[in-house]
C-alpha cells in the first residue's frame, strides 16, 4: 500500500513535467522557419491556394489555439501526417520505434559491459597507470564525433575487410522480419526460434550499436569509478580491511555490489542520451529508426514528425527517470517514506 | 546476381567466425534472387502515390514505373554511348493512347486509345477511363489544375469529350504547341475510375487521401512494398502492353548517407544509385575508374544559376547584375565543382530546348570589365555587403558559392555565404528576402515558353525567383505561349533571350548533365525530359 | 551530454587555488591535458601569426594535395591550407564552447542560487521548468533551437548554452539548499547582511567547485554538439571554418581517399574533448574532499 502511494505520488510529480515538455516542444516547432503549407502545396501553388491550405492546416489560428489543437490531437492519438512519407506520424512511429529501441538497448548493453569493469579497475587502481589508461580509453569513445566513428567503421569493416554487412538497415537482403511480438528483431527471432533472422539482425546491429555504445562508455565508467571510490572510502569497507578480509573479496563482493545501484541511475540517463545520439548514427547506417526520420523532417520543416520525435524522446526520458525512481523505492525502502 | 558471386568468392578466403555468419545469410539470399532483381539506392521517401500531386523524387520515380500516361516522350539512342537513349525535342510516342491527330486547325487533339489494355481489376481501358483521369487532374488539388488552364487553355471538364469507345477529344480554345508534351506528363497517369470512386468520400471525391498510399492504375511495374525509411519494392506486370520487363523486381534501398551509397556501389551491393544529386560530381568522378561500374552522363535541361533579386538594391541596378555576370569564374567551376559533368550556361534557356541561342550572351570571365561596370554603377569604393544563400548539403552549390565569393570580392562586394536548410531557403526565397542565391530549375516540358514563363513572367509568383518584372517580356511570353507558327515562336524566343541576357537577370552558371552510376553491364537506360528512371527498359547486357 | 550525472553533488568547500595547482601537477594526465588546451588556445589567439597561410586563400593549382612540406596537413579542394584552417577554426570552436558554457554557468548559477536560497513557489516553478528542459536530451534540444533560430555563431552558442542551463541550475540549487542551513549562513544573517549579499558573497562562491568541474566537462561536449550539428547540416555558417564542419565535409568524402580532410580536424575535436574531460575528471578528484584523503 505504501509502495502504491509512492508510485502514485511519483506519477503525479511527473505530470507538470509532461505539461512543460509539451509546451516547449510545440513552441520549438512553431518557431521553426519554413511554411508547412508551402511544402504541401507545391511549387506552382497560387497565393489563394496557399491561403486555403494554411486555413485547412489551421496555421492561421492564434498560437494558444494551435497549441490546444495539438495537445488534443495527441490525446486522440493523432500526431498529424508526415509530408515526406504521406502517412500518419503515429503509423511511421510505430514502425520505426522498435528499430531505435533495439539499437539503444544494444548500445547501452555494450556501454555497461565495457564501462563497468573499466570504472572498477580505475577506482581500485586509482591514480596509477591503469586508471589513467582506463579513463583515456573510456573518454576516447565519447570524444570522437559519432558520425566519424560510424563512417570509419563502415569503411573499414564493410568496405575494406568485408566483415560487416552492408549498412542497409536492420536485416540482410532477402531476410524476412520475424513474427511481430515486441518489434525488436533480436528478441522476436529468439522467441520464435528463427535463427537465420537472429543471426542477420545481430550482424546488422553490430556496427551501429558499437558506434553508439562507444559514446556512452565514458559516463558509465565515470559514474562507477566515483561510486566505487566513495564506497572504498566508507567505514564498513575500512572495517572489512581492518578485519583482514582478502582484498579481492572486499573489492568484488562488498564494494562492487554496492556500486551497482548507481548503475541503474546512469542507465536511465545514458538511455536518454542515446536517444539523441541515434539521430546521427541512424543516418550513417540507414537504420530505419525515429532519429533519422526526425533529422529529415527538421531540414524540410515537416512539423508533425519533429514534434512527435521531440515529444517522444522527452517522454521516454521522463518515463525512464520515473522507472529509475521507482526501482530505487523498491531497493531502498527509506526513500519511499522520506 | 554477379555481386553475390563476387562476395562468395571472397568468402572462400575468409575464415573468421563473423564471415561465417555472412555465409548463412547468403544461402537464403541466393534462393530469394532467382527472380531477376535490380537493387538501387536512393535517399527519399514516397510522399504520395497520387499522380496529381507528388513532390519527392521517390514519389515521381515510382509513379513513372507503376503508371502509364496517355503519351510518352520518345527516346533515341545516344550516339557514341551504347546502352543509353535520350528524348529529342518534339518527339512523342504512343502510351495508353496508341496514336493521335489534330483537328479543327490544331485546336482539337484526338487520342486513339490502345485496344485490349486491361486494368488490374480486369476492366478494359476505354475513352471513359481516359476522360476520368483528365477530369480528375483538372478538378482535384494538384499540378494539373494549374497546368491544364495554363498550357492548354482548358478550364472545364466538358473540354474533354468522349467521341466513341476508344477515342477521346481534347478541345482547346486555340491550338497549343505544348498539347502533346502535356499528355506525356506522368501527372496524367491512367487511374481505375471505379477504384478511385469507391475510395473517395464526400469531402474528398477524387480520393486524394486514398491515393496517397494506394495505386489504382497499370504500369510496367506494381508497387508491392512501401516501407518508408527502409525499402520500396516493385514487381513486374507479366502482361503489360509493352511486354514483360527484363527485371522481375526492382528494390529501392533507402540510404540517406552519400558515403554509404558510394561504398555500396563500390562493393557491388547495389546495382545503381538513382535520383538527382544523390551522388556529388566529385564522388562520380571517383567512381569513374572503378572496375565493374560505369557512369552515364548526357546533357540535360537542368539549369543552375546565380539568382539575383532584381527588386533589391544593389541588384536592382542592371550594371551591377552585368558586372556580376562578368565576374563568374565559370571556367574554374565546371572542372573543379562539376568535374566536367555539366556545361557552361550561355542563355537563360537550356541548351537542349528549341530556340536556344548560345551566341547572344556577351558574358565571359573578365574582371576588368566587371570592375568598370561596377564603377559606372557608382560602386567599388566601399565594399558592398551582400548575402549569398545556398542550401546546406547541396554540395556543388556550396562549392560554387566559395568560388563566387572570391571573385565577387574582387569587384567590390563583401560576400557572406549563408547556408540554409531546404525549408528555410524556400521560405526566404518566396518572400523575396534573398539577395544572391543559387537556384536550379528543370522544365518538365521542354519548351522555351514554358521555361521562360515560370522563370521570368511577372505573374509566375513562387517560381520567378529573381522577381523580374518587365512588361515587354510578359507580353512576348503571353503572345507566343500558344503561337503555332514555329518560326515566329522561335524568333520571339530569341528576342526574349536578348532582353533577358541584356538585363542580366540570371548570373549564368551551368547546365547539369544527367549523370548516373551503375553496374557496367546494365543497358537500356532511357532518359526522358522529366529525368526520372524507367526500369521497364533496363536489362543486363 | 547529460550533465548532472558527471558530478557527484557532494563536492563541497573550495580549495585554495594554489593548492589546486599543486595537486593538478601531481596528476600528470590532467596536467598534460591542461597543457594541450593552453596550447590550442594560444594557437587560436595567435592564429594570424602562427598559421602559415590565410585560411580562406584559395589556390586552384594546389587543390586536394596530401600533406607535404608546403602544406603539412594537406589542402582541400579549393587549395586552402588545412593547417591554417584548423588553427583559425580553433578560434570559432573555443569561442563558441567557452561562450556557451560561460553564459550557461552564469544564468544557471545565479538562478539556481536565488531559487535555492529563497525556496518557495519560485523554486517549485524553476524546478518544474528544469525537469521539463532536462527531459530533452541536449542534442535534440540543440538541434531544434538551431533549426529554429538559424545557424549563425551566436545562435549555435545560444542553443548549446540553453541545453546546459538546467544542469547548472539544479546543481547550484542543490548546493544552496544545503549551504543556507550552514552555521556561517546563520552567522551572516544574524549580522544583518542583506539577502543578496548573503547569496552572492557568502554562499555562492562555495557552490563554485562542482560548477567548475561541470563546466569543464560541458565545454568538451559543446565541441561535439557543434560537430554533430554540422553533420546534419545545421553547423556554423561559412566563411568561419569550424572543426565539426570540416570533419563532416571530409567524412562525407571518406571514399575518395583524401584521408587528411577528415582525419586532422577530427583529431582536433577528439584531442580537445579528451583534454577537457581529463581536466574535469582531475578537478573533481581534487575538489571533492572525500577523495582527497584517499590512499
Amino acid at each position: 500500500m505504501f509502495f502504491f502511494n509512492y508510485v502514485t505520488r511519483r506519477f503525479a510529480l511527473a505530470l507538470p513535467t509532461l505539461f512543460g515538455v509539451s509546451v516547449i516542444c510545440f513552441t520549438l516547432t512553431y518557431l521553426l522557419p519554413g511554411n508547412p503549407a508551402m511544402v504541401k502545396a507545391g511549387p506552382f501553388a497560387t497565393p489563394e491556394h496557399l491561403a486555403e491550405m494554411e486555413h485547412q492546416m489551421g496555421l492561421d489560428r492564434p498560437f494558444p489555439e494551435q497549441y490546444y489543437r495539438y495537445v488534443s490531437g495527441i490525446f486522440k492519438g493523432d500526431l498529424g501526417e508526415s509530408a515526406s512519407t504521406g502517412r500518419p506520424v503515429s503509423q511511421d512511429f510505430l514502425q520505426r520505434l522498435p528499430a531505435t529501441l533495439e539499437l539503444n538497448l544494444a548500445s547501452l548493453l555494450i556501454a555497461i559491459v565495457i564501462g563497468l569493469p573499466l570504472g572498477v579497475l580505475s577506482a581500485v587502481h586509482r591514480d596509477t597507470l591503469v586508471d589513467h589508461i582506463g579513463r583515456v580509453v573510456g573518454i576516447m569513445g565519447v570524444a570522437m564525433p559519432s558520425f566519424l566513428t560510424g563512417l570509419l567503421f563502415v569503411y573499414l569493416f564493410f568496405y575494406i575487410l568485408d566483415l560487416a554487412p552492408s549498412p542497409l538497415g536492420r536485416l540482410g537482403s532477402g531476410i524476412e522480419p520475424p513474427a511481430h511480438l515486441t518489434g525488436l528483431y533480436v528478441i522476436d527471432s529468439l522467441m520464435t526460434g528463427n535463427w537465420t533472422t537472429l543471426r542477420s539482425s545481430l550482424h546488422q546491429l553490430m556496427l551501429p550499436a558499437a558506434t553508439l555504445g562507444l559514446s556512452a562508455i565514458a559516463p558509465v565508467a565515470r559514474m562507477v569509478r566515483s561510486t566505487m571510490l566513495e564506497i572504498l572510502e566508507s567505514d564498513y569497507i575500512k572495517a572489512a580491511w581492518a578485519a583482514g578480509l582478502p582484498r579481492r573479496t572486499v573489492i568484488y563482493r562488498d564494494a562492487l555490489r554496492n556500486a551497482l545501484i548507481p548503475v541503474i541511475t546512469i542507465s536511465g540517463i545514458v538511455f536518454g542520451f542515446l536517444m539523441a545520439g541515434n539521430a546521427v548514427v541512424e543516418s550513417v547506417f540507414s537504420w530505419p529508426g525515429i532519429g533519422n526520420y526526425a533529422v529529415t523532417a527538421l531540414l524540410t520543416k515537416d512539423s508533425a514528425p519533429i514534434q512527435s520525435f521531440i515529444l517522444f524522446v522527452a517522454l521516454t526520458c521522463v518515463m525512464v527517470n520515473l522507472a529509475v525512481d521507482i526501482a530505487y523505492g523498491l531497493i531502498d525502502p527509506r526513500i519511499r517514506f522520506s | 546476381m554477379r555481386s553475390d558471386t563476387r562476395r562468395r568468392d571472397f568468402l572462400k578466403f575468409a575464415a573468421t567466425s563473423i564471415a561465417a555468419l555472412t555465409f548463412a545469410g547468403k544461402a537464403r539470399l541466393a534462393a530469394a534472387q532467382e527472380k531477376r532483381t535490380l537493387t538501387v539506392a536512393w535517399d527519399a521517401d514516397i510522399d504520395t502515390l497520387d499522380p496529381a500531386s507528388f513532390k519527392t523524387s521517390a514519389g515521381y520515380t515510382v509513379q513513372a514505373n507503376v503508371y502509364d500516361s496517355p503519351l510518352m516522350w520518345k527516346v533515341q539512342p545516344v550516339a557514341g554511348k551504347p546502352g543509353v537513349s535520350q528524348a529529342k525535342p518534339g518527339e512523342i510516342e504512343g502510351g495508353i493512347a496508341q496514336s493521335w491527330s489534330f483537328e479543327n486547325g490544331g485546336a482539337t487533339l484526338v487520342l486513339n486509345i490502345r485496344k485490349g489494355v486491361k486494368l488490374p481489376s480486369g476492366r478494359d481501358v476505354n475513352a471513359t477511363t481516359m476522360k476520368y483521369l483528365l477530369d480528375r487532374g483538372l478538378q482535384s488539388p494538384g499540378y494539373m489544375r494549374i497546368l491544364f488552364p495554363r498550357l492548354l487553355g482548358v478550364t472545364n471538364p466538358e473540354h474533354f469529350k468522349v467521341r466513341d469507345e476508344f477515342t477521346i477529344e481534347i478541345n482547346m480554345p486555340s491550338p497549343s504547341p505544348m498539347a502533346l508534351d502535356t499528355m506525356a506528363l506522368m501527372n496524367n497517369a491512367l487511374l481505375d475510375p471505379d477504384e478511385v470512386k469507391t475510395n473517395g468520400t464526400a469531402e474528398d471525391p477524387w480520393a486524394a487521401n486514398w491515393l496517397k498510399r494506394n495505386t489504382a492504375g497499370l504500369g510496367p511495374y506494381q508497387l508491392v512494398k512501401n516501407q518508408p525509411g527502409v525499402e520500396v519494392v516493385l514487381e513486374a506486370q507479366a502482361d503489360h502492353w509493352r511486354g514483360r520487363p527484363y527485371f522481375d523486381r526492382v528494390v529501392f534501398k533507402y540510404v540517406p548517407n552519400e558515403a554509404d551509397r558510394v561504398l555500396l556501389l563500390k562493393r557491388k551491393a547495389i546495382d545503381m544509385v538513382v535520383g538527382r544529386s544523390t551522388l556529388s560530381p566529385r564522388n562520380v568522378k571517383g567512381l569513374a575508374a572503378e572496375p565493374g561500374l560505369k557512369t552515364i552522363s548526357v546533357p540535360d535541361t537542368l539549369c543552375h544559376w546565380l539568382c539575383m533579386n532584381t527588386q533589391k538594391a544593389p541588384l536592382n541596378n542592371v550594371k551591377v547584375r552585368q558586372a556580376i555576370n562578368y565576374a563568374i569564374p565559370v571556367q574554374a567551376i565546371i572542372p573543379s565543382v562539376l568535374y566536367g559533368y555539366g556545361t557552361e550556361m550561355k542563355s537563360p534557356v537550356p541548351s537542349l530546348t528549341p530556340g536556344y541561342d548560345s551566341t547572344i550572351s556577351p558574358y565571359k570571365y573578365d574582371i576588368t570589365k566587371a570592375k568598370e561596370l561596377m564603377r559606372e554603377a557608382g560602386f567599388g569604393k566601399e565594399p558592398v555587403a551582400i548575402d549569398l544563400a545556398v542550401r546546406a548539403g547541396w554540395q556543388p552549390h556550396e562549392q560554387a558559392s566559395i568560388w563566387l565569393q572570391t571573385e565577387l570580392e574582387k569587384i567590390g562586394f563583401k560576400v557572406s555565404i549563408v547556408k540554409e536548410t531546404e525549408a528555410t531557403f524556400r521560405q526566404i526565397a518566396t518572400k523575396g528576402d534573398h539577395q544572391l542565391s543559387i537556384e536550379s530549375w528543370q522544365s518538365w516540358i521542354n519548351d522555351p515558353f514554358y521555361h521562360l514563363f515560370f522563370n521570368f513572367h511577372s505573374t509566375a509568383k513562387g517560381t520567378n525567383t529573381s522577381f523580374y518584372s518587365n512588361p515587354e517580356v510578359d507580353k512576348l511570353i503571353d503572345e507566343n505561349m500558344h503561337e503555332t507558327d514555329v518560326d515566329k515562336r522561335l524568333a520571339a524566343a530569341k528576342r526574349l533571350q536578348e532582353i533577358i541576357i541584356g538585363d542580366a537577370v540570371w548570373g549564368h552558371l551551368w547546365y547539369e548533365n544527367w549523370t548516373r552510376v551503375m553496374r557496367s553491364d546494365l543497358v537500356g537506360i532511357e532518359k526522358r525530359w522529366d529525368s526520372y528512371e524507367r526500369f521497364f527498359s533496363m536489362k543486363l547486357a | 551530454m547529460p550533465s548532472s550525472l558527471s558530478v557527484s553533488s557532494s563536492i563541497s568547500k573550495p580549495v585554495a587555488s594554489s593548492l589546486v595547482w599543486q595537486r593538478l601537477q601531481r596528476n600528470p594526465v590532467s596536467f598534460a591535458a591542461l597543457c594541450v588546451i593552453v596550447l590550442i588556445a594560444a594557437a587560436a589567439i595567435l592564429a594570424p601569426i602562427v598559421a602559415p597561410y590565410a585560411p580562406d586563400a584559395t589556390d586552384p593549382a594546389a587543390s586536394l594535395q596530401p600533406p607535404s612540406w608546403q602544406h603539412p596537413l594537406g589542402t582541400d579542394e579549393f587549395g586552402r591550407d588545412q593547417l591554417s584552417r584548423i588553427i583559425f577554426a580553433a578560434r570559432v570552436d573555443l569561442l563558441v564552447a567557452f561562450a556557451a558554457t560561460l553564459i550557461a554557468v552564469t544564468i544557471g548559477g545565479l538562478l539556481g542560487a536565488v531559487v535555492g536560497y529563497s525556496r518557495g513557489w519560485a523554486d517549485t516553478l524553476a524546478m518544474r521548468v528544469v525537469d521539463a528542459l532536462m527531459a530533452f536530451p541536449a542534442f535534440v534540444l540543440a538541434m531544434g533551437i538551431t533549426a529554429g533560430l538559424g545557424n549563425s555563431i551566436t545562435n549555435v552558442a545560444i542553443a548549446i548554452s540553453i541545453t546546459q542551463v538546467p544542469a547548472y541550475l539544479r546543481l547550484t540549487r542543490g548546493e544552496m539548499l544545503r549551504l543556507r542551513e550552514m552555521e556561517y549562513a546563520d552567522a551572516a544573517r544574524t549580522l544583518g547582511n542583506p539577502t543578496w549579499r548573503i547569496v552572492l558573497i557568502h554562499l555562492l562562491p562555495n557552490c563554485l567547485p562542482p560548477l567548475i568541474v561541470q563546466a569543464t566537462l560541458s565545454t568538451g561536449f559543446a565541441l561535439l554538439t557543434m560537430a554533430s550539428l554540422s553533420f546534419i547540416g545545421l553547423g556554423i555558417q561559412p566563411p568561419q571554418s569550424e572543426w565539426g564542419v570540416m570533419t563532416a565535409e571530409g567524412a562525407s568524402q571518406i571514399v575518395t581517399g583524401e584521408w587528411w580532410l577528415f582525419l586532422f580536424p577530427g583529431l582536433a575535436i577528439m584531442v580537445s574533448v579528451l583534454a577537457f574531460n581529463l581536466i574535469g575528471d582531475g578537478l573533481r578528484d581534487l575538489l571533492d574532499p572525500r577523495m582527497r584523503g584517499l590512499r
